[in-house]
């Protein structure tokens, strides 16, 4: 009768006292014993939308995966291929992987926001971060102003906002209505979250994107810099798509 | 007279200024369609990192063991899917002694896990 009781109780102690320690240990939660690498430590996978087809990103589940490849060197020419500062503007914010997995989970899956692979096309078509969209950095360091650049900033979600009368105008520069995403031809408020990434940190493609992007008055605060880029994908061992669609 | 020619430079400037970004401009377009070109490019060997492993370098070049591939059809099948990268890393793997065992294995987790 009372093994009955001692037990039970026996077990639940144990499992009290052992709980906070394997947590102390940094064991991995996700998998358990199985061996299986998650993304985080309570992210096993996540599934992003890429060219229509839904793509599960995780880690290679090798362990001798080691980085080879173009981006397993290091040493390339500089100039062109430098290092970059962790930012391209310090209004910038940087992103790392565990931030990039949060966008994609949000931002991304609500259409709130934009991943952009900033890089050439010649580069994009070798391999991609999935639910990204090729937007050559050549693209987005158009000029202020110009067609090219309007239709790009239109496509991020800014409006224009035509003809602001005297009253709106004014309120706005007193700071008695909201300004904060308005600019003299463009409101920003719903414009996207974006986060554009190249080849890594010795990469200048997606920096000259955001320098492009913010010379139009993109918001800083809109705009996030993967530095790590695919060299850090790669390295991570995460899904990386070859595009399914011809690039011209 | 020089007077005229520094007048004549700095209403010049803008218009050097502007080409001279555009040069540059280009000359990074360059450099990098150079870069992306030279990826397609197959891996050569590096004697350096197989010196020590003699049954790597007696493994042919990767043409050979494409063929050799082509002649296990699911696994080549997979393989021609995976991306560059990955396709050299099983090659550098085959190079380096991998049992074709581990080259399958390799293959089809970098087909499933990708």
């Amino acid at each position: 009768m009372t093994k009955r009781f001692v037990f039970p109780f026996l077990a639940l102690l144990t499992m009290m006292i052992a709980a906070p320690h394997a947590e102390e240990g940094g064991e991995l939660r996700v998998g358990g014993d199985s061996g299986f690498v998650p993304l985080t430590r309570d992210k096993p996978y996540i599934y992003v939308i890429h060219e229509g087809s839904s793509v599960k990103i995780q880690r290679i589940q090798d362990p001798n995966y080691e980085l080879s490849g173009y981006f397993a060197k290091t040493i390339r020419k500089c100039p062109p291929f430098c290092i970059q500062p962790i930012t391209p503007d310090p209004r910038v914010a940087v992103v790392g992987e565990v931030e990039l997995f949060d966008f994609m989970e949000n931002e991304l899956r609500n259409g709130k926001g934009l991943l952009i692979d900033a890089r050439t096309p010649s580069w994009y078509k070798k391999g991609t971060i999935p639910g990204s969209v090729n937007i050559p950095f050549t693209e987005l360091s158009k000029k202020p102003n110009s067609p090219e650049m309007d239709a790009m900033l239109k496509r991020f979600g800014a409006k224009p906002r035509g003809e602001v009368g005297f009253w709106d105008s004014l309120l706005e520069r007193w700071g008695l209505s909201d300004a904060k995403y308005k600019t003299e031809r463009w409101d920003f408020t719903e414009a996207k979250e974006l986060v554009l990434f190249c080849n890594g940190p010795a990469c200048g493609q997606s920096p000259r994107a955001i320098r492009g992007l913010l010379a139009a008055d993109y918001p800083a605060d809109k705009i996030h810099y993967y530095r790590g880029g695919m060299q850090l994908w790669e390295l991570w061992g995460l899904t990386t798509v070859k595009p399914r669609e011809p690039v011209e | 007279m020089p007077g005229c020619s520094a007048r004549l430079l700095i209403l010049l400037f803008p218009v050097l200024a502007v080409s001279w970004a555009h040069a540059e401009e280009d000359d990074y377009l360059r450099a990098l369609e150079a870069e992306a070109e030279r990826i397609d490019a197959p891996e050569p060997p590096r004697p350096g990192r197989n010196a020590d492993s003699g049954v790597a370098e007696n493994r042919g070049d990767r043409a050979a063991f494409e063929s050799e591939l082509q002649k296990h059809k699911g696994t080549y099948s997979f393989y021609q899917t995976l991306l560059e990268k990955d396709k050299a890393e099983v090659y550098k793997a085959y190079r380096e002694g991998a049992s074709f065992a581990k080259i399958r294995k390799m293959i089809i987790s970098r087909k499933l896990h990708r």
